[in-house]
């Protein structure tokens, strides 16, 4: 950040206070756009949309140490304005997410990236932001509840239950099936 | 859900709700295997969850679109402001152009009925100024109307006030008469007896007049000449 608000001010901003924004925070910005997208191209679509649109209400921004929750905020409001007219992800219903078998396995594999975003990919948004900022560095769950207008006990709900379908993609539980009688596996 | 607390954001606990769950922990193998398996999954997934690779053209890319935006808002910004300045002209043209098409006819004629007017109804022409001031002629030694030249709004001592014109054309005498209140004018140092103060240097003598039915009104006369007399009734046209 600047050491002075000033860079911050003004009706549409300065050029200088954007480029700083853009410095410190283009790679997470991409990286949360790309797990809410899905695609390297609307990842790169919704950074650029979210730069442009803090630039044009970066008075808008008073504390400065506050400027990464007001960008990822601006993205998503993006990303969902395009989710809106572009329904195009088959989601998955959370009803019956599994519960953790009696027996857990002695090592949790490693996840690969494509693997687990074809994971995000079938939950819905409600449940796929909050996982994606928790896993996301630094954010709390004061901040996700922040970011969605939602209390913080809905946050943690949703994560119990994104982070349950996570792992019943992700690690293959022998006993998980048959604890939970059965996962659903579709729409 | 209880599970979730004991991944990454497991600070978030309140200090002494993380010792009772340690202490549980500590004393429960199930639980403990539990957390042990969610520590290893939320490690996985955050460590996948970051590995994105960010193109290396994208800073650039965005530093050119905010550039180009910012460029496009003063464009837009300077075409509205030329479109308001261009506005701004024709309103104002409008209304020149309108003020003079609506203007009245100036003839030889009209001037001189207007005149004719003010000469013939003196009187008139007097109470419609002094009215723009809630005043009334009035003065205790009445001017000879014969002598009327006109009447206007005009400055005294940065005042504006009423100002009637009198000339006694055969003894070649003018006299200014500054209708005043004792609100706007302090007149204790003037002649209150109705005499007038000896002329000056260019001739001018001055005189106060107070009016017949307002003790806070009065009228201050400035005039040139044998003396006041010459402008007021009777005495005047002798």
């Amino acid at each position: 950040m600047p050491p002075e608000g000033g860079a911050y001010m003004g009706p549409t901003g300065s050029r200088h206070g954007v480029a700083t924004l853009v410095e410190q925070h283009y790679e997470s910005l991409y990286r949360y756009a790309y797990r809410l997208s899905g695609t390297p191209a609307d990842a790169e679509d919704l950074t650029q949309e979210a730069f442009c649109k803090a630039q044009a209400q970066l008075g808008q921004l008073r504390d400065p140490d506050r400027a990464k929750p007001w960008l990822f905020s601006i993205l998503r409001n993006a990303y969902l304005h395009r989710a809106r007219t572009d329904r195009t992800h088959k989601q998955v219903s959370l009803d019956a997410v599994g519960d953790l078998p009696d027996e857990l396995p002695p090592d949790v594999p490693e996840v690969g990236p494509e693997q687990l975003q074809l994971a995000l990919n079938e939950l819905p948004e409600g449940f796929r932001t909050p996982v994606i900022l928790f896993y996301f560095e630094d954010m709390s769950y004061r901040d996700i509840a922040e970011q969605m207008d939602l209390p913080i006990g809905t946050v943690m709900s949703r994560l119990a239950r994104a982070k349950a379908h996570l792992r019943d993609r992700l690690v293959p539980l022998a006993g998980a099936a048959e604890a939970s009688g059965g996962v659903t596996r579709g729409l | 859900m209880l599970v979730t607390f004991f991944g990454r954001q497991g600070s978030e606990l309140a200090p002494e709700d993380a010792a009772d769950l340690d202490a549980h922990l500590a004393s429960c193998p199930k639980c403990a295997e539990l957390v042990r398996f969610e520590r290893a999954f939320d490690d996985r997934v955050a460590k996948a969850m970051l590995a994105v690779p960010v193109p290396t053209h994208l800073k650039g890319k965005l530093l050119d679109g905010i550039t180009a935006q910012r460029a496009s808002w003063y464009r837009e910004k300077a075409w509205a402001l030329v479109g308001l300045a261009a506005g701004v002209l024709l309103t104002i043209g409008g209304v020149i152009a309108w003020q003079i098409k609506t203007a009245p006819e100036l003839t030889v004629e009209a001037v001189v009925d207007h005149q004719t007017e003010i000469a013939r109804n003196p009187g008139a022409t007097i109470a419609d100024v002094l009215g723009e001031r809630g005043l009334e002629f009035n003065p205790e030694r009445p001017f000879d109307l014969n002598q009327f030249v006109g009447a206007a709004m005009g400055k005294l001592k940065g005042r504006t006030v009423p100002v009637i014109y009198f000339r006694n054309g055969p003894k070649n005498a003018d006299a200014t008469v500054f209708v005043v209140r004792d609100r706007d004018f302090n007149w204790k140092n003037l002649p209150q007896d109705g005499s007038s103060a000896p002329p000056s240097l260019y001739g001018f003598q001055v005189a106060l007049i107070r009016d017949a039915r307002r003790a806070d009104v009065a009228y201050v006369v400035v005039f040139t000449g044998p003396g006041l007399d010459a402008f007021l009734e009777s005495r005047s046209s002798a």
